[in-house]
């Protein structure tokens, strides 16, 4: 039979060579994926119909949609999403706004323009270890910077001095400076996606707006701003996935709390399963979490494709 | 030349063989303590003083030991003598274990009783099934006794009345440092404090409510609570507190000397050391000694007052006990190396090398039990050293924590909730809510 | 609308960013001063012979960090190649599902993890610190190389062809040389992520040997080894030379990674 078919022969094998090469270049990654997303994948959602303690495989219990029913009347939960949502709103807006003048502060080349683009950069280097360490010292209550210098004659001249309190230790401004600390570390990463989309707008059309007689806020608003929108939707969307993913920060300042003041799904997924020992319970926030994680992606990439496409 | 390497490895294993022919073997498996090095100094002196018996250690890791455990039983095989935690893990392979009430009586009179009791209780309350090689308790005041002098304290606190009297003394002989602090940032530590709070209150409170036989909402919690709630309104405890860290913090803050008094378990007894000696490495017996302005202080402590009134309590209880295989108790001549393994440890040379050593933290349970106290040099360090034994085997009045973790954590939440202000009855419900709810 | 900048716009402009730049230097210098507070260089000293297994650690972090660039590149080039490259059925579907699982943080795993590598027996080994971080950081790489890939064009595949070379001597001989400037990128944005990593070491490494850097500072100041805060410093700057020496170093060449690297941030 396929002697009749001889002259597209080469061709044939080319094509199925190409076929099985394709699969054998894929082989690691899918079986790497296979072992420990697609596994992972059915192991997570088995087990979030299940109450379980996370050790022995023989006590779990099978208990339907008791934990997704549980997860969403868990006033902790809720207000893990609240404090994400939080987070994602005041991280995003401080760090578009922060990211883009930096970028703009930098597009004229001025005296040591490399160095502070390095200098804002290095954050994003840095292990959350550091970050979080440092500005725990900063924090600190007895001794530490910020509450120094607020008691000290300087603060007590600007009235300031009965600021100083727990930040972390305070329901109502630990949210805030953990905020503070994420923002100090990736504002750099932002700075540089503004410097990469301001490269697609040249001089000229800053220039022609300024002979319009525009200044430099109309020429921002409705010059520059609306032509970076490719960036805003990369830097918003990142900041979705972040505020979802956010966990080391969080968790090497706060622990979640005081309380559960701090309490972000990815705290909770891992004080449940790891401290709590409620696996099948933590389940059903990796759930929720892979399912959010999952539509973000999927609005980024569709977003990019049309950006290609126009 | 192969052949002749060979020969020799054959007659290796010959005498070995022989060797080991004439010994006992006894094989021993743990978790992290004694340690890799311990077993060192202990298999040696063991050996010297029973030259018959081989002791075979093996250190594990947790995660891996009761897995290893499991296999070893359901096989019919395990270790000859192995360490036991009370609580789930002795409640697992509490089939497989000896009652040591006859067999090792000898050497369980030598302790003392109320952690033979403690033991009994922890292994099913029929038998006797593991012997207390060291216990730890919580919570404890570690204080810096040259602030103290100098402010002119000349008796150890031991009330809330005193307490309170103390701090308002360093207050005014040091206004800029911290007359007593308690870090309540982790959750590991609150739930203790949680429950050092209830125990003040009743003794065994907390287990009963983990037991299910009173409700964390009854009015002893309440009063629980309401005198954390009080230590805040007197300013001894800071609200603050919440945003400090039991490590480094607030630890750090007396070592460093911003701080005069600091809470936390007994098992940081080794910071009583004297800077003046050193251990056999030639290093001073705690690293948070070395470098640091306190380094000509003295330190002591004494058991955490009892705010309810009334006399201090501890939480805590055995650390590690001793358990022997019931299936190698068989063999006559393995269970008497065994017991004698077991004296030792408890009783003997091994007991004065692992527990009351400085840095292991393990509170030796024999009668009229002392830290060994070289490294505590001065008067007041030595006195704080022996405190914290006295209170570890005399004044236990429940185990830390709780068996579901998840309360645990709430505890501590609770903690930091009614520090910061928060409704006590509120608090106190979610915790129930969490204990009834067993996500 | 800076090129006509007057001079006082400039000086506004410099001063801003003076300002800023104090407001980032101070935090960062503090760390390096804080580390020789009190007994000055001996906290260095103290760190590497208080008995803290720090040399080990170091050693971790390194092994660790290349092991995991080493698997990244091995697996994302010949992948990225491919989806770039080739075509096979399901390809597109292939590369939609890697892709999608980029944003999951490797923590919604953390039970099956644990699972897989205690019945594997990997557990507390150098294993489990490699394989599950670097696959999931694998579909960055990917994405970063396909990119790259895809701005090359096909013909040199067909030149390859031509020649009488197969698809590996297209990959390995051709594509993979001329993509250096991405695969650098991948590089050096694995080994700073893995270098920095929290969340891998606090879950799969057991004991303290087998902690890398970021579990350091913690078991430092959480441990019986109670090290003084300059001491704790100390580590913080030798944990950060690294990986802010490495993007000090190769700064000029690190173009659209800076940003595809900051997608697991």
């Amino acid at each position: 039979m396929a002697t009749t078919r001889a002259p597209a022969g080469a061709f044939q094998v080319l094509r199925r060579k190409e076929v099985l090469w394709g699969y054998g270049f894929l082989a690691p990654i899918l079986v790497l994926m296979g072992l420990f997303v697609v596994y992972g994948l059915y192991f997570v959602v088995k087990i979030s119909f299940f109450k379980w303690d996370g050790v022995d495989p023989e006590t779990m219990v099978f208990r339907g949609f008791r934990n997704y029913v549980l997860l969403f009347s868990d006033t902790n939960f809720l207000m893990a999403v609240l404090n994400a949502v939080i987070f994602l709103v005041v991280t995003v807006s401080v760090q578009m706004f922060a990211g883009l003048m930096v970028a703009l502060l930098l597009r004229p080349k001025l005296f040591g323009h490399r160095f502070f683009k390095a200098l804002f950069y290095i954050p994003v280097a840095l292990s959350t270890t550091v970050i979080a360490t440092t500005f725990a010292a900063f924090y600190e209550p007895n001794f530490g910077v910020l509450n120094s210098v607020l008691t000290s004659d300087f603060g007590k001249t600007l009235g300031v001095s009965g600021l100083a309190h727990s930040w972390l230790g305070d329901p109502s401004t630990a949210l805030g400076a953990v905020i503070v600390a994420n923002i100090f570390q990736w504002m750099g990463a932002q700075m540089i996606f503004y410097i990469a989309g301001l490269t697609t707008i040249s001089d000229e059309v800053f220039e022609a707006a300024q002979i319009d007689g525009a200044g430099f806020w109309p020429t921002l608003t409705q010059v520059v701003w609306p032509s970076l929108w490719p960036t805003h939707t990369t830097v918003i969307i990142l900041g979705m996935v972040g505020a979802i993913k956010t966990f080391d920060i969080v968790w090497l300042l706060t622990q979640g709390g005081p309380g559960n003041a701090t309490q972000f799904p990815a705290t909770m997924l891992y004080q449940s399963v790891a401290q709590n020992f409620q696996a099948g319970y933590g389940a059903s926030i990796s759930v929720v979490m892979i399912l959010l994680c999952i539509g973000l992606s999927a609005v980024q990439i569709s977003f990019n494709n049309r950006k290609r496409e126009a | 030349m192969k052949k002749m390497a060979l020969s020799v490895v054959l007659a290796a294993l010959v005498a070995f063989s022989l060797s080991a022919a004439d010994k006992v073997v006894l094989t021993w498996w743990t978790w992290t303590l004694p340690t890799q090095e311990d077993f060192v100094v202990l298999k040696k002196g063991f050996e010297a003083k029973y030259p018959n018996i081989e002791l075979q250690p093996s250190v594990n890791q947790m995660d891996d030991y009761k897995t290893k455990l499991k296999v070893e039983f359901s096989s019919g095989t395990g270790p000859d003598i192995m360490s036991m935690q009370p609580g789930s893990m002795i409640d697992q392979f509490k089939p497989y274990l000896l009652d040591l009430t006859a067999p090792a009586k000898a050497t369980l009179d030598k302790l003392e009783p109320a952690i033979v009791a403690e033991a009994k209780l922890r292994s099913g309350g029929d038998a006797v099934r593991m012997a207390p090689l060291g216990a730890s308790s919580t919570m404890f005041v570690y204080y810096n006794a040259t602030y103290f002098k100098k402010a002119g304290i000349t008796k150890v606190p031991s009330t809330t009345a005193e307490l309170l009297d103390a701090a308002a003394k360093l207050k005014k002989t040091y206004p800029d440092k911290v007359p007593f602090t308690l870090g309540l940032k982790d959750s590991w530590f609150n739930g203790d404090v949680f429950g050092i709070f209830a125990d003040q209150v009743e003794k065994g409170l907390l287990e009963k409510a983990d037991l299910g036989t009173v409700k964390f909402t009854d009015a002893k919690f309440v009063k629980a609570l309401g005198n954390l709630k009080g230590l805040v309104d007197k300013g001894l405890v800071d609200k603050n507190s919440v945003g400090v860290a039991v490590y480094e913090d607030s630890i750090g803050l007396l070592m460093d000397g911003k701080a005069a008094m600091h809470v936390n378990g007994g098992w940081n007894v080794a910071n009583l050391s004297s800077t003046k000696v050193k251990n056999d490495a030639g290093k001073l017996y705690s690293d948070r000694r070395e470098g640091r302005a306190t380094v000509d202080d003295v330190f002591s402590a004494f058991p955490l007052p009892n705010f309810n009134g009334g006399s201090p309590v501890v939480l805590g209880g055995i650390d590690i006990g001793i358990a022997i295989n019931k299936n190698a108790a068989k063999d006559p001549a393995k269970l008497d190396a065994a017991l004698k393994l077991m004296d030792y440890m408890l009783a003997g040379d091994g007991q004065k090398f692992e527990t009351g050593r400085a840095g292991a933290g393990l509170i030796p349970s024999i009668k009229g039990a002392k830290m060994n106290l070289t490294p505590f040099v001065d008067k007041e360090s030595a006195d704080g050293a022996n405190a914290i034994v006295t209170a570890t085997n005399t004044m236990m009045a429940g185990p830390r924590g709780v068996t579901n973790p998840a309360v645990f954590t709430q505890l501590g939440v609770a903690v930091q909730n009614v520090v910061n202000g928060k409704d006590i009855a509120t608090e106190l419900k979610a915790i129930q809510d969490v204990y009834d709810k067993q996500m | 609308m800076f090129r006509s900048l007057s001079l006082g716009g400039k000086a506004v402009i410099q001063l801003i960013l003076v300002l800023l730049g104090v407001l980032y230097l101070v935090p960062l210098i503090n760390v390096v001063y804080r580390s020789f507070l009190g007994a000055g260089a001996s906290n260095y000293v103290y760190l590497f012979t208080s008995g803290f297994p720090i040399l080990r650690m170091i050693l971790n972090s390194f092994l660790v960090s290349v092991l995991q660039v080493a698997v990244i590149l091995a697996v994302a080039s010949p992948a990225a190649f491919a989806f770039s490259k080739m075509k096979f059925p399901g390809r597109d579907a292939i590369y939609l599902a890697i892709v999608l699982t980029m944003s999951i943080s490797m923590l919604c795993f953390i039970t099956p993890l644990f699972q897989t590598l205690k019945a594997l027996g990997w557990m507390n080994t150098y294993v489990a610190m490699v394989l599950p971080a670097a696959t999931f950081w694998t579909p960055v790489a990917i994405l970063i190389l396909k990119n790259y890939f895809d701005s090359l064009g096909r013909e040199l595949l067909e030149a390859t062809q031509m020649e009488g070379g197969g698809f590996f001597t297209a990959w390995w001989k051709v594509y993979l040389p001329i993509s250096r400037p991405a695969t650098v990128n991948v590089i050096v944005f694995a080994f700073i992520n893995s270098w920095n990593d929290y969340l891998n070491p606090l879950l799969f490494s057991r004991t303290d040997d087998m902690k890398t850097l970021p579990m350091a500072v913690v078991a430092l100041s959480n441990s019986i080894y109670g090290a003084r805060p300059e001491v704790v410093a100390a580590c913080l700057v030798i944990m950060a030379l690294p990986s802010v020496g490495v993007y000090l170093l190769l700064q000029d060449y690190l173009g659209d990674g800076m940003t595809a690297g900051s997608v697991k941030g």
